[in-house]
């Protein structure tokens, strides 16, 4: 028994190649690793804007984990060197390592992320002059067991985050801009 | 020509996987958008074996000792009962981050400063993976989203009212 129409069923397929063919081609306007670096100060300058609290703690007075790797692989630039994101705003440099003892679902130590917050972003869609990214924010929450931890060990934590999506334009000037969000997902 | 080929050969693919597609067919097949399990009338978009592990997880919340775990395994029955009409439910999404469940939020009405966009909890693909899916720990971040689903942890974790209930309805005493 069909259930589907089988001219339908082409068409849609046909439609389904073309955007595959034109998704693809959008991958091709691959940014170098300065614009990605211009981009990524834009991105950090709304989601981690210093006074914004993570589990009731202003980032400022967390240090940001920044993840160059992770974003120029998303990017499309695997091949760079972690170096190659240049940043504006102070960071520091990890990888999702950071995150191998951290738990959405028990509190652990999560000793490789500690206080700070661990950011990485990718791209949705990407022209050369207009971009749409996901920026993903995590750090742990300890506050549930800071009083039953001794001084010297950190509290145990759950790993929280959020990830939202950017869009930027990139201006005259060859540089990106945000315009807006377009939602945000809370774990 | 070295650009064009993997286009060339994506595309090809894609057409191929459709032709293959055009000849299964069958009177039972789940279409994609089709709920799973809206015959019984829960609105969990999932297999039904994935869903039997959400209600386990209702169901410790339910039988929890704690007065607060109980609602909201009250409040978390109700989603996982919502006609579809309403959009409340648990729905598998594309993976975010590494993250096991998660709900969209916008700036609102919420205590925190911020509402859901939909009554709808996301279930990313890591949370099946995760070694975490006994009823115990299910319940326990289910509690976690409700209380993004009830406005009162945006984002930022700054109210604290997520990781505390968590941990509240995480623990099998009052």
């Amino acid at each position: 028994m069909r259930l589907i129409n089988p001219r339908l069923h082409w068409s849609a397929c046909l439609v389904a190649a073309m955007t595959l063919a034109s998704s693809l081609g959008a991958q091709r306007s691959r940014l170098p690793a300065t614009e990605i670096s211009q981009l990524a100060d834009e991105v950090l300058r709304v989601v981690a804007a210093p006074q914004r609290l993570l589990a009731g703690v202003p980032i400022a007075n967390r240090e940001l984990a920044f993840d160059s790797k992770r974003t120029l692989a998303a990017f499309g630039a695997s091949t760079a060197t972690d170096t190659a994101i240049r940043l504006a705003r102070p960071v520091t440099a990890a990888t999702q390592t950071v995150l191998s003892d951290c738990s959405q679902m028990r509190p652990t130590v999560c000793a490789g992320l500690g206080q700070r917050a661990y950011v990485w972003i990718e791209p949705i869609s990407l022209t050369s002059s207009d971009a749409v990214v996901r920026a993903n924010v995590a750090w742990v929450d300890r506050r549930q067991n800071r009083s039953a931890s001794g001084s010297a060990a950190p509290a145990k934590g759950f790993l929280e985050g959020f990830s939202t999506k950017l869009r930027l334009v990139r201006d005259s000037n060859g540089k990106w801009t945000f315009v807006k969000e377009e939602g945000t997902v809370t774990s | 020509m070295r650009r064009v080929l993997p286009l060339v050969l994506a595309v090809g693919a894609t057409l191929a996987s459709c032709r293959a597609a055009d000849n299964i067919s069958a009177p039972n097949d789940h279409r994609i958008g089709d709920p799973l399990r809206d015959v019984t009338g829960m609105n969990c978009n999932m297999d039904e074996s994935k869903c039997d592990i959400i209600r386990a997880g209702i169901d410790y919340l339910l039988n929890h000792a704690n007065g607060f775990c109980r609602s909201m395994g009250q409040a978390a029955l109700d989603r996982f009962e919502a006609p579809a009409a309403t959009g409340d439910g648990y729905e598998e999404a594309s993976q975010v981050a590494g993250y096991n469940m998660g709900v969209v939020m916008e700036p609102g009405w919420g205590s925190s400063g911020y509402a859901p966009t939909s009554g709808q909890v996301d279930v990313y693909p890591s949370f099946w993976t995760s070694g975490f899916t006994d009823a115990q720990s299910t319940g326990a971040l289910l509690a976690h989203e409700e209380q993004h689903q009830n406005g009162n942890d945006g984002i930022g974790d700054n109210t604290g009212y997520g990781p505390a209930a968590q941990q509240t309805c995480l623990n099998t005493s009052a």
